[in-house]
């Protein structure tokens, strides 16, 4: 059963909380980097802990493994910071820890999950945009939303007007905003 | 505000004027997100494309200090649409006669000339709150911080009586307030013409009966209001003002037209400050009196919600450090008025809240101690249950009905002109509080946010020769302040907004006052903008 943190794109309201959290549980750094797209997407983007891992395969002193079915760690006692780990990496998630000449990476927080708690930055979040649980739950109820507003629009409960993103519309008159 | 935080998940439609939660209330977030979830439709009026905006189904871009404007432009499309709640406004408002004649002139054509809000875009934005089963204001200093900022307040609650948008799940006007106790504070009447519980000082009933409770001469309590912040500044220039004692406030970062600010507490004659932190206005003082932290007092906090919840101390204080309430105590006792200030815990504070302020009556230390989330006021007695939802029945007025008070827009006391071409608006961003005395200090927070910018289009910058990361000084009538060039499409040409954690910024604003709320008008100065000699680089990003 693999737990994982699963990001809402259309909940992150860039508050960067997530990343605060982080840095204050691993020792000033975080693994965790919002992302800002076109001014108006936020996307939270940490270790995607892959099946394959790429860093793993790459890691010349086996450092970078996987701990547990659901994590990829950094066992800095191995790591003798060719940085091969930071190339590797899809996402550029994994960052050198340039005081202690060691890659670091998001370890999904197993001190606190192990424990039973939500990884910091899924605790810290306001808006509820990141999520951690099993992923088979994760994505039933990710189904489940998009089903309830329909049927909810549909019935008229709620919205009387068609969902109409301001940026389709395009430049108004005398208002130059781009997009 | 009217309804709890946690009932905008059960609203259809939310209209968001003046207020950028998603970076000045995070976790409002939750609950206007979960509506949206649900299919509700969210209306965002703002000047620039925040957080908030991103997530709206009708973004209304409108110019600053033309909120008045663009709300008589709503109700013109209800009342010409017939989308009003007639049963609402015959049983439960007076005073709607006014309102047809007081909005003919703010057609949607109309209203897109003043606002810059494309006209389809504000009919759009009237049908879907009119004509949504439950729909909710939130409102916050977008609307405020002007000096016609009690009118606006005035129209929003015109708007929701006018469509009976009140007084159920899901409904009301709600003012998302700052400080996690700034509903407190003014409940227990910090503020210049009440006691606690908005019992006026002009009442000579109401000062027989402070008099009574706090064991001191009824002469000893002033009839008279007293002066606003803004105001204690201006008197303190002219000199009419000599002491100060101030308490977790840092005027000099965060008061309007902040050079005069610090003219005047540098004139008087004994300057006290109760802080945290050697802020920029405990600098100026003659003592400062280090004050406990949240996290090392203990006592009972009111929300924005009207919710009073109790929070226990989880630290010792450092050093010297001491709560409030013992700092004012131990004042008290040094100038032999100890006898009025005789509570040895925050317990005793809270039995005489209980006993003086008739809405806190019922929330009892023992039973807001055990309380889970909180009991929002008004609660009379110790067995009622508080309330969540206000005027579900009847409005505070004599006769129970809500009375509809037609407005009209007012021009902000400054204009832009040829020599101040553009608008100059102020707010906050998600990393840092306020005047910045504890985010400033705050190395995870000040890595992200580190320095004071300016926000502007790119054809703005273009037409005044700006680059992006370039230093900028910034102009107004009281004086000159540099920031960084942010360029963005976040923010309409012609305006440029800048964030007041940083010490320059209100060297730049306006203290013109709402002549009611004496709220001065952050929202709106006439500025014009330089690039720097050299295209200096400063420290930082």
């Amino acid at each position: 059963m693999t737990k994982v943190i699963y990001m809402d794109l259309g909940r992150c309201i860039y508050c960067r909380a997530c990343e605060v959290a982080c840095e204050r549980e691993h020792g000033g750094i975080s693994h965790m980097f919002v992302q800002l797209i076109d001014e108006c997407y936020a996307v939270p983007m940490n270790c995607r802990h892959c099946e394959v891992s790429p860093c793993t395969l790459i890691c010349p002193t086996k450092a970078v493994h996987r701990e547990t079915e659901d994590a990829v760690t950094v066992d800095s006692m191995k790591c003798i910071g060719c940085k091969l780990c930071t190339l590797a990496c899809p996402f550029g998630v994994i960052w050198p820890d340039l005081f202690n000449k060691v890659s670091r990476k998001c370890d999904l927080c197993l001190h606190r999950t192990r424990q039973g708690l939500d990884p910091a930055c899924v605790a810290t979040c306001s808006a509820r945009a990141l999520a951690y649980g099993e992923f088979g739950d994760i994505i039933a109820s990710v189904q489940t939303k998009p089903a309830t507003t329909l049927i909810n629009r549909a019935a008229g409960k709620v919205g009387t007007v068609v969902t109409m993103p301001w940026f389709s519309q395009g430049p108004p008159a005398g208002n130059s905003r781009g997009r | 505000m009217t309804n709890p935080i946690t009932d905008f998940a059960n609203s259809d439609c939310l209209l968001v004027i003046g207020s950028n939660f998603a970076e000045n209330h995070p976790i409002v977030s939750r609950w206007v997100l979960d509506a949206k979830a649900r299919g509700a439709s969210l209306i965002v009026a703002d000047p620039r494309l925040t957080p908030t905006a991103w997530a709206a189904d009708i973004f209304l871009p409108l110019l600053p200090g033309t909120d008045i404007t663009l709300l008589n432009s709503l109700m013109y499309v209800i009342l010409e649409e017939k989308l009003y709640d007639s049963a609402f406004i015959a049983e439960r408002t007076t005073g709607i006669e006014g309102l047809r004649e007081a909005v003919k002139d703010y057609s949607p054509e109309k209203a897109e000339k003043a606002t810059h809000v494309p006209a389809e875009r504000i009919a759009q934005a009237a049908r879907a709150y009119a004509s949504a089963e439950a729909a909710a204001i939130l409102y916050c200093m977008g609307v405020t911080q002007h000096t016609c900022g009690t009118e606006t307040v005035i129209d929003c609650a015109n708007l929701a009586m006018l469509c009976g948008q009140i007084g159920r799940p899901g409904t009301g006007v709600n003012p998302l307030r700052g400080q996690d106790n700034v509903q407190g504070a003014c409940d227990m009447g910090a503020l210049v013409n009440v006691f606690p519980g908005y019992q006026p000082v002009a009442d000579a009933e109401v000062r027989a009966r402070f008099a009574g409770a706090w064991g001191c001469p009824v002469e000893t309590l002033s009839s008279k209001v007293g002066l606003t912040v803004v105001e204690m500044a201006h008197a303190a220039v002219r000199g009419d003002l000599r002491g100060m004692l101030i308490m977790g406030e840092n005027p000099v970062v965060g008061d309007p037209n902040s050079k005069h600010v610090r003219e005047g507490l540098e004139r008087l004659d004994f300057l006290a400050v109760i802080e945290l932190f050697m802020s920029e206005s405990a600098e100026l003082a003659d003592v400062v009196l280090p004050a406990a932290s949240f996290a090392e007092k203990r006592g009972t906090k009111t929300a924005t919600d009207r919710r009073v919840q109790w929070f226990e101390q989880a630290i010792k204080p450092r050093g010297e450090a001491l709560p409030d309430w013992q700092i004012l105590c131990e004042l008290a006792r040094r100038l032999g008025m100890h006898k009025a200030f005789r509570y040895e815990s925050v317990e005793d504070v809270l039995v005489e809240i209980n006993r003086m302020t008739p809405s806190y009556a019922g929330i009892t230390p023992e039973r807001v101690m055990r309380s889970v989330g909180g009991i929002p006021w008004p609660c009379p007695t110790p067995e009622h249950p508080g309330t969540p939802i206000l005027y579900t029945e009847r409005f505070s007025k004599p006769d129970g009905r809500g009375v509809v008070t037609p407005v009209k827009y007012q021009a902000p006391f400054e204009e832009t002109s040829d020599e101040y071409p553009l608008v100059l608006t102020t707010g906050r961003v998600v990393m840092h509080y306020n005047s910045g005395a504890m985010t400033r200090r705050t190395r995870a927070l000040r890595q992200r946010e580190p320095e004071l910018f300016l926000q502007l289009h790119p054809s703005t910058a273009e037409r005044f020769g700006i680059v992006d990361g370039h230093m900028i000084q910034v102009t107004t009538r009281r004086g000159e302040a540099r920031a960084k060039a942010r360029v963005s499409r976040q923010i309409d040409e012609g305006v440029v907004f800048m964030p007041f954690h940083f010490p320059d910024t209100n060297i730049l604003t306006v203290d013109a006052l709402d002549p009611k709320a004496k709220i001065p008008e952050y929202k709106v100065a006439a500025c014009r903008i330089a690039p720097m000699n050299g295209h200096e680089e400063s420290e930082g990003r």
